[in-house]
């Protein structure tokens, strides 16, 4: 696994008090399974965009809603590419 | 006001119920009556009351009987329109012998039975006894002011206005009910029908339960819970004048008591429309009375004396601190006998304690506005939700904007994150409980406080079942089932109880509430979303009241809080040991030890800002749980229930076995 998906995971696992492989994988929609809540996305988003040096747009944010370590990685992962290209 | 309890032992050969088991019971929830005390017993029943003396002072107390002797009632609460149904009663040839609404609802029962039961327009909880049928009928007022509960133990049923009545009673035990543990922790309270003891019933609001030789039957409504008024056709000014009409109406039934009468003034509009009507009425000016805290976030003494001032009030502010709600912790939790999810219950123990010691026993509040006239963002947010697939990105980011700005993380800054947020709420996920599911997915996050982890999922199974298999509930639309969930769960679980009924009688002090007369109930049906559109918050009610100061009317709900785990953190009182050892953590069976261990550590070594609000509510649903155990379960800490002082007010002794 790469560093931002270690950071990412880490993350969740300290502010939500669960255990990567015990309480969620990569594609578990953390909302449903009562790990993320509004407060925790919110957090989670500022330290996404703080941590990796991105800005998520409000459309980009719209389409891609990041309920999973997977999903948050990949959208972290683009917007940096996207970045590193203009 | 009162509390009540009884014994039945209703076969032909049963055990007669035995005087000290009523007088333990009845000493158990003697807070709730601090002026009198009475009972009647005889082979089959016994019925006890423990009296705050509202009406007719003198001549009400308790339990009373018909002439012939047929029927006998202990009564808790009020019926408002006791006067009117009096009148009516008489002039169906009753005479009556006190001026008390018990009597009205006894000579009620007597002439029109079940029928007489949706007439009544109060806050109650009663028993009447039939000794001809050799049955006794339970009932609780439609929207759950007042508790009853029952149980059945050694051949006899035991009926009390609190469980804790029931301590004392030999076979009797507590246990805290699993399944009812994990919908307080998913959804903020149990349903109406859990107590959250395993085998004691609590009677939903608006039942019956008729008790006979052969236990209690089936619960049956008498007052469903309904939405769909018609329309009200009129104008805006005519909605308002017809909305002010029925409240001033509630409001001035309720003025009906023999002793002074008080108000809760929370700053919000509810209790200061409620002032606004008092200040008419009483040419004397009404005493009202609030909480104030050191935290500026979750202060409104600013409003609360602008509302006082405004209407003439004779104004005391209470002031609150961590350190204080650490000390009455323990005795409110007692009080509460469910787990909680907040603290700000606990201002409100020391508040009816301060009223009472300023010699008021009754006290308005504005309990039941919020759901009634869509006061809480919950009823947007559905609304939103539900629209949110046709809404541009300018218009989903104007409505998120309008929504909770009392929460840190709804500010301007996070908006963008919210809509994301918001994109995966779209859609209904939980059978029939689309309304409350961001709720209810953060209550899974408590839910992990269990060590069966499989009782989460069934409690919300539980709950759409319970939703689904009600009529009014399923012809509803999104905005009206939110209303359900709310009358059927936060009010009577929690704002009418914990934080209501159990914290004002506590210390012998009864709430009133105008929002809750069924007239207005039914008034708000017929004028919510015609008016406002729903995202101007309350506007029939502030064009109703144009008096209110514009400080007010110009305020967004703001819900009630105080101090939660951030208290405990700082005032590290005694019992933290419940939470802190992993022992203890262990000792009930129920606690998933690990998950527990982790959320008391992040809760004790972060900055409160660091700390959700759903953590501060696991922290002290954990708290409070394991609080109840030592108090209720291993009785390692059962406080003590004034026997002497029953004694020495139990002036009323219909013992026909004794006689004989």
């Amino acid at each position: 696994m790469n560093s931002t998906h270690g950071m990412i995971k880490a993350q969740i696992e300290d502010e939500m008090l669960v255990t990567y492989g015990e309480d969620f994988t990569d594609d578990t929609n953390l909302f449903e399974a009562g790990i993320m809540d509004s407060f925790g996305y919110v957090q989670l988003v500022g330290f996404l965009q703080d941590t990796f040096g991105i800005a998520f747009s409000d459309d980009f944010i719209l389409t891609n809603v990041m309920v999973s370590l997977a999903r948050m990685t990949e959208a972290v992962e683009a917007q940096m590419q996207l970045a590193q290209a203009s | 006001m009162c509390g009540i309890a009884g014994i039945l032992s209703l076969s032909e050969g049963g055990r007669p119920p035995a005087t000290d088991d009523l007088i333990a019971m009845m000493a158990r929830i003697g807070h709730r009556g601090p002026d009198a005390a009475g009972y009647m017993r005889d082979r089959h029943a016994a019925l006890g009351s423990v009296r705050l003396s509202i009406l007719d002072v003198a001549g009400g107390d308790q339990p009373i009987q018909t002439e012939d002797g047929r029927y006998v009632i202990v009564f808790n609460g009020e019926i408002y329109n006791y006067i009117e149904l009096r009148e009516r009663l008489t002039e169906q040839g009753d005479r009556f012998v006190t001026t008390t609404d018990t009597e009205v609802v006894l000579r009620a029962w007597a002439k029109w039975g079940v029928a007489s039961l949706a007439q009544l327009n109060g806050a109650f909880a009663f028993a009447i006894y039939d000794r001809k049928e050799r049955s006794v009928v339970l009932t609780r007022d439609r929207y759950g002011k007042r508790p009853v509960y029952y149980t059945q133990a050694q051949g006899q049923t035991y009926f009390a206005s609190e469980a804790k009545g029931f301590l004392d009673i030999e076979g009797v035990s507590f246990e805290t009910d699993p399944a009812h543990l994990a919908t307080v922790l998913g959804s903020w309270t149990p349903l109406p029908h859990q107590s959250c003891w395993r085998g004691i019933e609590i009677l939903p609001p608006g039942h019956s339960v008729s008790i006979t030789e052969d236990g209690p039957n089936t619960p049956q409504p008498f007052a469903p819970l309904r939405f769909a008024e018609p329309e009200l056709t009129a104008s805006h000014q005519g909605a308002a004048a017809r909305t002010r009409d029925a409240i001033t109406e509630a409001t001035r039934l309720r003025l009906r008591s023999d002793v002074p009468v008080g108000l809760y003034l929370s700053g919000g509009l509810d209790s200061s429309i409620i002032a606004a009507l008092l200040s008419d009425m009483l040419p004397q000016g009404v005493r009202s009375y609030s909480v104030s805290f050191e935290e500026a976030h979750l202060d409104e003494a600013r409003y609360q004396q602008i509302v006082a001032e405004r209407f003439g009030a004779s104004h005391t502010s209470l002031p609150v601190t961590a350190r204080d709600i650490c000390a009455a912790f323990p005795n409110a939790v007692y009080h509460a006998e469910i787990p909680v999810f907040r603290t700000a219950f606990v201002p409100m123990f020391l508040l009816s304690r301060h009223v009472s010691d300023d010699g008021t026993k009754t006290v308005f509040s504005g309990e039941g506005a919020d759901e009634a006239f869509l006061g809480y963002d919950l009823f947007r947010e559905t609304y939103m939700r539900r629209e949110w697939a046709n809404l541009d990105l300018a218009e989903r980011k104007a409505r998120v904007e309008r929504l909770n700005p009392y929460l840190g993380h709804y500010s301007n800054q996070t908006h963008g994150a919210l809509l994301g947020l918001y994109e995966n709420y779209q859609s209904e996920k939980m059978p029939g409980l689309f309304s409350h599911e961001i709720r209810y997915q953060n209550g899974k996050f408590a839910q992990r406080l269990l060590a069966d982890a499989e009782l989460g999922a069934q409690a919300f199974e539980t709950l759409s079942t319970y939703a689904e298999n009600d009529e009014v509930f399923a012809g509803s639309d999104p905005v009206q089932r939110a209303q359900w969930l709310e009358y059927k769960t936060l009010l009577c679980g929690y704002l009418l109880s914990t934080q209501g009924d159990r914290m004002g009688m506590a210390h012998g002090v009864e709430n009133r509430c105008p929002f809750l007369d069924p007239n207005v109930v039914a008034m708000s049906g017929a004028v919510n979303r015609q008016f406002d559109g729903i995202w101007q918050e309350k506007a029939v009610l502030k064009q109703a009241f144009p008096e209110l100061p514009d400080e007010i009317r110009a305020r967004h709900k703001h819900p009630y809080r105080a101090p939660d785990s951030a208290s405990f953190v700082a005032e590290q009182p005694d019992y933290l040991e419940l939470v802190l050892s992993s022992g203890e953590l262990a000792r009930s069976g129920m606690i998933n030890v690990s998950f527990a261990e982790r959320l008391v550590r992040k809760i004790m070594t972060s900055p409160p800002e660091r700390i959700s609000v759903r953590e501060n509510q696991a922290f002290v649903y954990l708290i409070s749980f394991q609080m109840l155990q030592e108090q209720f379960v291993t009785r390692r800490a059962t406080p003590v229930a004034d026997r002497a002082g029953l004694d020495a007010r139990l002036t009323t002794k219909l013992d026909t076995l004794e006689a004989a």
